[in-house]
């Protein structure tokens, strides 16, 4: 994790764009190579930029560690991520990174995993899935349940056949299905009851918009599964990811240094710990 | 940490010879009541009557608006390389002491920020005794006297300066002029001693801070927070003044004739409305109320969770500034009520 040779912390380094690949409408995975060989962990971030456009925080949607290429998946919303969907193979980008505290992977060792995802928030949960697919008995059986808006906005969705094939049960639900959907539809926190797992015993790891952390958090803890093995990674306005610039404060903590990997646990007393 | 005394008919003496040999800031006068931190040029030009400058000293090492990068294509990414000028800022009182050491904590917790340590280690501080006014609020917070951070200490006795000489740096000082400085007598310390308790018996105004973070806690609720937030313009400006404020942001600017961009950082204040808004438009602080209170759960609370301390420190800026007459005794108050 330590940036060799790096002084200052807020320089970025620069990363050539190998592909963009599409995922939904407004998604896009970029496939990246850094300058430099960069470590990082399933839940880190990285702050990415456009000269010009400005840098934001962006969760690694890959798993590091062999040969391959970064890759962030970026939905179009903002400036930020507008200029960067206008980026083709053979561009450069800007990062700088990894940030962060990243999952606590031991935790899942022996132990059957519930990993929870809404919308773009599947993204930093990917290298999660990658994790425990190329780590046999990094956990016991493995399920996702993913809700989206409606069915192009699945990001990942050919992926996920492949994951299934390779024993993680999928469990897909959208809230507006369109013709032909033949998966399910509402929260995806109606879906516990279609959990293979003992969720007392298991490990579950969230993100997804704001409402949907709360409301699985809660209920994973309401059916007995210990707080801290209720895993979520939060998203907060950052500009510097180092703990300085005071937009992420979040009660005593920055999301950005401190997290943004957190446990039900560790944000439960901290009854507005999102509103400050 | 040991004394001297300097006269007072030498301290000219004194600041000219300390210009000469490093870049010395010093306090103006600028308006009828405003003060600034400036560059010295003579001691006529020295206020030493000052409490507070409208501008705290934090604009040394953490300016208003900072270019931090310059990128154009094909030349790459440059950045100041120059060596800071040797610094020594004049007159800080025991609060903005105390506002330097929170924003030492802030921007060396985790990875120490560049740009502003390539500032603050080429600064040292002499310190300056003061006498409170109605806004001063450090007897409350427990900042009005300080041990660490100065490297010279000036408290003004009637004839003398009694210094504490607390670092090399401050030892280097007062050997660029040892003629000017000797050791304290019987009569000076028993002068030291007495100028205490007059100091004390000038703090007017109190604002009670006792079990302050658990009432806060407990008033988070509180119609106070929806009642000063209507009074409230939200102009920033008591972030702007404030020796603990340290948020910013950090936006890019091109220019279009050279396609040179700069990636600046500047000053934000968690009072605006975008402050904590992400991308797809959920804002974790968006109604009034709550922006107004999070300063207050930050300064008492959060940080004081964090670093150990909370950041007011009772320089009075805030109350002196707002447009709204917002005065935080008065925000207090009204929770303890």
């Amino acid at each position: 994790m330590k940036r060799k040779g790096r002084e200052n912390v807020y320089l970025p380094l620069s990363a050539d764009v190998e592909e963009v690949i599409p995922l939904t409408p407004e998604t896009s995975l970029f496939r990246v190579r850094p300058e430099a060989a960069i470590e990082y962990s399933p839940g880190q971030f990285f702050m990415v930029s456009l000269w010009g456009a400005g840098e934001v925080p962006i969760s690694v949607a890959s798993l590091g560690g062999g040969d391959g290429p970064l890759e962030l998946c970026i939905r179009r919303a903002g400036l930020v991520t507008g200029a960067l969907h206008g980026l083709e193979a053979g561009d450069t980008v800007w990062l700088r990174g990894p940030y962060g505290n990243g999952f606590p992977l031991d935790l899942s060792r022996g132990r059957d995993v519930v990993v929870v995802a809404g919308g773009i928030g599947m993204a930093p949960l990917r290298p999660l899935i990658l994790w425990f697919l190329e780590n046999p008995g990094a956990a016991g059986r493995v399920t996702l349940l993913y809700g989206a808006k409606r069915p192009e906005e699945i990001v990942f969705r050919e992926e996920m056949d492949g994951w299934r094939e390779r024993g993680v049960d999928v469990l897909l639900t959208v809230d507006t299905p369109a013709k032909g959907w033949e998966g399910r539809t509402g929260l995806v926190t109606a879906l516990w009851q279609d959990v293979r797992s003992d969720l007392q015993k298991a490990v579950a790891y969230i993100c997804g918009p704001d409402v949907m952390i709360r409301a699985a958090m809660g209920e994973l803890f309401l059916l007995g599964m210990p707080e801290e093995r209720i895993i979520t990674t939060l998203e907060a306005h950052m500009k510097c990811g180092v703990g300085k610039c005071g937009h992420c404060y979040a009660g005593p903590r920055y999301i950005c240094t401190d997290g943004p990997v957190f446990s039900y646990r560790e944000i439960r007393s901290h009854s507005h710990f999102l509103t400050g | 940490m040991i004394f001297r005394t300097l006269t007072k008919e030498s301290l000219p003496g004194f600041l000219d010879t300390v210009s000469g040999s490093y870049r010395l800031v010093v306090p103006e006068q600028k308006g009828r009541d405003t003060y600034a931190f400036r560059p010295y040029s003579g001691f006529h030009k020295v206020a030493m009557g000052f409490l507070r400058t409208v501008i705290p000293p934090k604009q040394f090492f953490f300016p208003p608006r900072e270019g931090l990068f310059q990128f154009t294509t094909g030349a790459g990414i440059e950045t100041a390389t120059d060596e800071p000028p040797s610094s020594i800022i004049f007159g800080l009182h025991p609060c903005d002491l105390h506002g330097i050491d929170i924003l030492d904590r802030v921007f060396s917790y985790g990875e120490r920020d560049t740009f502003y340590w390539r500032r603050r280690e080429k600064t040292g501080f002499i310190g300056l005794s003061c006498l409170p006014d109605k806004y001063c609020l450090c007897k409350s917070m427990h900042t009005d006297f300080i041990v660490d951070i100065y490297d010279l200490f000036l408290y003004t006795l009637d004839d003398v300066y009694m210094v504490s000489v607390r670092t090399a740096l401050g030892d280097d000082l007062v050997r660029l002029r040892p003629d000017l400085f000797r050791e304290p007598t019987a009569g000076e310390i028993a002068e030291y001693k007495d100028r205490i308790e007059e100091r004390e018996a000038k703090f007017t105004r109190i604002m009670d801070i006792t079990n302050l973070a658990d009432l806060l806690t407990l008033e988070y609720k509180s119609d106070v927070w929806e009642r000063f937030s209507q009074r409230c313009l939200f102009c920033g400006s008591c972030v702007m003044v404030c020796p603990t404020c340290q948020c910013f942001d950090v936006f890019d600017s091109t220019d279009p004739l050279t396609n040179t961009t700069v990636r600046w950082r500047r000053w934000d204040a968690c009072m605006r409305k975008d402050y904590a808004l992400v991308t797809g438009g959920h804002n974790f602080r968006g109604a009034r109320p709550e922006r107004f209170r999070f300063r207050y759960l930050h300064k008492e609370i959060g940080f004081a969770e964090m670093h150990g301390k909370p950041t007011c420190t009772g320089c009075g800026r805030c109350s002196e500034t707002c447009p709204a007459g917002i005065d935080m005794v008065e925000v207090v108050r009204s929770i303890r009520e």
